[in-house]
């Protein structure tokens, strides 16, 4: 099932699971989302073939997981 | 040549085993198990041959790392994709148990006594897993009992998701030598696991760019992911962003 993950210091971290999820609790994952681009996150679409998309926000019909990456400097 | 995957067992300590039907290939069946995190390779190859092997090769070499060879006549040979299961069942049967313990004792971690009961736990698991064709709805232990220095939960899971995003050639190359390829227009990124990102030019190396997580703790093949995806789908932002170390020639 499709998910909202997050790349995290405890290893890949879930989210949302779009099944489990109701309207109005969508629009929270979703809100969420937003919030971390505005971080300076990135988020992609990870599909389930193989292959990435860079995304700005999810929809829950594409049956794909979504990756959040946290935001990244220069080392 | 058709590939059918027949299941697919998920543990805790992100140690996964993935089973594959292929075939048929002159005349042959085979099974391929991936063991994660390593993603050590077994290979159950069904033969006509009246001889039972079981062979470790050399890591260096192409994979797998085992092969098990199992006589079946010809005429037992069904093309369907239930006589696999059977037949994985049959392999694991025999040979589950050797397998697990192998990967928990290579993988190290944890004390004797939570390394056997994890591995009993897993045997029961991948039965239930190609008797019901589908994973196991619980999880055995905790997660937190057996975890390595050199490979914990969060690298495990993170070797996972780059299994997901890279190419399977790409991934096995990067268990091999820790680093993986990818080609931009003109340019060449070598992404490493524990150096910077090396850029060529051709065969030419123009500079070493380095991009990091603005906050520490987030394992090492993570920053792999995380460099791969900002080069493949924003290149400028990386290399804007990236500290760029020129090669002087």
């Amino acid at each position: 099932m499709p998910k909202l993950r997050k790349m995290s210091t405890a290893g890949d971290h879930i989210v949302a699971e779009w099944s489990l999820l109701k309207r109005d609790t969508f629009e929270q994952a979703r809100k969420e989302l937003h919030d971390e681009l505005k971080k300076g996150c990135s988020a992609f679409r990870i599909e389930p073939g193989g292959g990435s998309t860079l995304i700005t926000d999810i929809d829950p019909e594409v049956d794909a997981d979504v990756l959040i990456v946290p935001p990244v400097t220069g080392g | 040549m058709a590939l059918v995957k027949i299941g697919f067992a998920q543990y805790y300590l992100g140690c996964a085993l993935e089973a594959i039907g292929q075939g048929p290939q002159k005349g042959d069946y085979e099974l391929v198990l991936s063991a994660v995190p390593e993603y050590r390779r077994y290979r159950f190859k069904v033969c006509e041959e009246r001889d039972h092997t079981y062979r470790e090769f050399d890591r260096d070499e192409d994979f797998p790392d085992y092969e098990v060879r199992h006589p079946v006549a010809r005429d037992d040979l069904f093309k369907r994709k239930t006589y696999l299961v059977q037949l994985a069942q049959g392999l694991f049967d025999r040979f589950a148990d050797a397998i697990v313990h192998d990967s928990l004792r290579r993988q190290g971690g944890g004390n004797p006594l939570e390394r056997i009961q994890y591995a009993n736990a897993a045997v029961a698991a991948l039965n239930v897993l190609m008797q019901k064709g589908e994973a196991p709805s619980y999880e055995p232990i905790q997660e937190t009992c057996v975890v390595t220095d050199n490979l914990s939960v969060p690298e495990a899971k993170a070797r996972r998701l780059l299994r997901e995003i890279v190419p399977e050639d790409e991934f096995r190359r990067y268990e091999r030598e820790m680093c993986v390829d990818l080609t931009k227009g003109e340019r060449r990124y070598r992404i490493h696991r524990n150096f910077m990102v090396e850029v060529f030019e051709g065969e030419k190396k123009v500079f070493n760019a380095c991009l990091q997580f603005r906050r520490w703790g987030c394992p090492p093949t993570d920053a792999v992911v995380m460099r791969y995806l900002h080069i493949l789908h924003r290149e400028k932002d990386f290399l804007a962003k990236a500290n760029l170390y020129r090669i002087e020639s």
